[in-house]
């Protein structure tokens, strides 16, 4: 029997009932960065499965010699055995269409995506050198605009800008806990995962798990950062630094129809901290593990054809 | 590093203080630095600040003379715009510190607030 079939539901599975689970699990809010790595599984898992079903398609099972030439005449053998003369080529253009496609897809969406966050970035941040000063102090760059915000770029090492308006809303504690949380992101290379996950939405688009991902990523991120944070200051710290930018200084562009997270934020710090056991940590680490593998097992037994074609 | 950082913001803001296109040669004249900077100097940072889409030029006579493409407030008003999130998915190129929020979420947030503020309202 062929596992092709089981490796397209073991996508789907993990396509449109993942996020389902994912979202409804009560650990994600404690260990945002296990939670992070967990997303990735999933979508990294579905996609390899993916991939890996137009390839067992059309490897045969049983070792085969005579190198290249050899290999893609068994291949066609038996698949002319399995299907019979016109079923075989079907399947075949299938199966090279599934991975083909695939991967094609995340080839493109990746230079798509990645150009453009790049492009826009550069030019945000050259507008800004136009604007800001270099605060020697603080390692930020500082720009004279009274609404309050802080926010950061990844590229020659990170620049975090502040505006002059936010130093007014927090005191010396606050701007500790509001660049430590900035600096949090760029250590992490936290910008490398949101972009990752505007990869993957716009290669698989409409499919769950993909939808949801870029979503799901900018709130783990920041609830990552915010601990990084606490554990520089406090985590009472970093709910009052979280308070007064967002409530001081004049109203925001406040647009109802985007959900954002910060009052849950805010709570999580201000309550007592909550950890994942170390059971359940592991756990969750065994379970990303055995769904990325699951696929590369599924898998095996032709890849095991192809290595042993390759050492003849 | 960034060699014309501080030159840039001077030719930018000669340039939006400026009631017409200057060329090269005028906003040497207007740039006030020691040492002064040589003219080819602020050539290539115009012609930079060109390339980058914040001056654009027009030929006056042999020589090219720069306008800033958009006003200061404009320039502000923009940058601001991209951080706080007018675009339909503003967290994909920076992450702030604060994200956008409902006025509901604002007055849920108020009643966190542990006490008020010192000072202010």
């Amino acid at each position: 029997m062929n596992v092709a079939p089981l490796l397209i539901a073991y996508a789907g599975l993990l396509t449109f009932a993942g996020p389902v689970l994912l979202r409804r699990a009560r650990w994600t809010d404690k260990a945002p960065r296990l939670a992070l790595a967990t997303w990735f599984s999933l979508a990294g898992s579905a996609v390899a499965a993916a991939v890996l079903s137009g390839v067992v398609l059309v490897v045969p099972y049983h070792p085969v010699g005579g190198g290249l030439p050899g290999f893609l005449r068994s291949c066609l053998a038996a698949l002319d055995h399995q299907w019979g003369p016109t079923g075989a080529r079907l399947v075949a253009t299938t199966a090279l269409l599934v991975t083909a496609v695939t991967a094609a897809r995340l080839a493109y969406a990746a230079v798509v995506v990645l150009s453009r966050q790049h492009r826009t970035r550069r030019a945000h941040l050259d507008g800004i050198r136009l604007r800001a000063r270099p605060d020697r102090r603080t390692g930020t760059l500082l720009l004279d605009r009274a609404t309050p915000a802080a926010w950061c770029l990844p590229g020659d090492g990170g620049t975090v800008v502040v505006t002059t308006g936010a130093l007014r809303a927090v005191d010396a504690a606050g701007l500790a806990a509001v660049l430590a949380h900035e600096r949090a992101h760029l250590a992490g290379r936290h910008h490398v995962l949101t972009d990752l996950a505007r990869v993957l939405r716009r290669a698989f688009p409409g499919l769950p798990l993909f939808a949801q991902l870029p979503a799901q990523v900018d709130r783990l991120v920041e609830l990552r950062a915010d601990d990084v944070a606490a554990g520089r200051s406090s985590r009472r710290g970093v709910a009052t630094a979280l308070l007064a930018l967002a409530l001081s200084g004049a109203p925001r562009a406040a647009l109802a129809a985007s959900g954002g997270d910060t009052v849950r934020r805010v709570e999580r710090l201000l309550a007592a901290p909550e950890r994942l056991t170390g059971l359940a940590r592991g756990g969750v680490v065994t379970g990303n593990a055995a769904s990325l593998l699951l696929p590369v097992m599924l898998a095996a037994v032709p890849a095991f054809t192809v290595a042993q074609l390759c050492c003849r | 590093m960034r060699r014309f950082g501080e030159l840039e913001q001077q030719i930018m803001d000669t340039a939006w203080a400026a009631d017409r296109p200057l060329t090269v040669r005028q906003m040497l004249q207007c740039v006030d630095r020691d040492p002064p900077p040589a003219y080819t100097t602020v050539m290539t940072v115009m012609d930079n600040l060109h390339r980058k889409g914040f001056l654009v030029r027009c030929r006056q006579g042999r020589a090219w003379s720069y306008r800033p493409a958009e006003s200061r407030a404009d320039h502000d008003a923009r940058l601001m715009a991209e951080v706080l999130g007018s675009s339909a998915d503003p967290a994909a190129t920076l992450l702030r510190f604060v994200g956008r929020m409902s006025p509901e979420e604002l007055n849920r947030l108020r009643a966190l607030m542990p006490e008020p503020p010192g000072g202010g309202r």
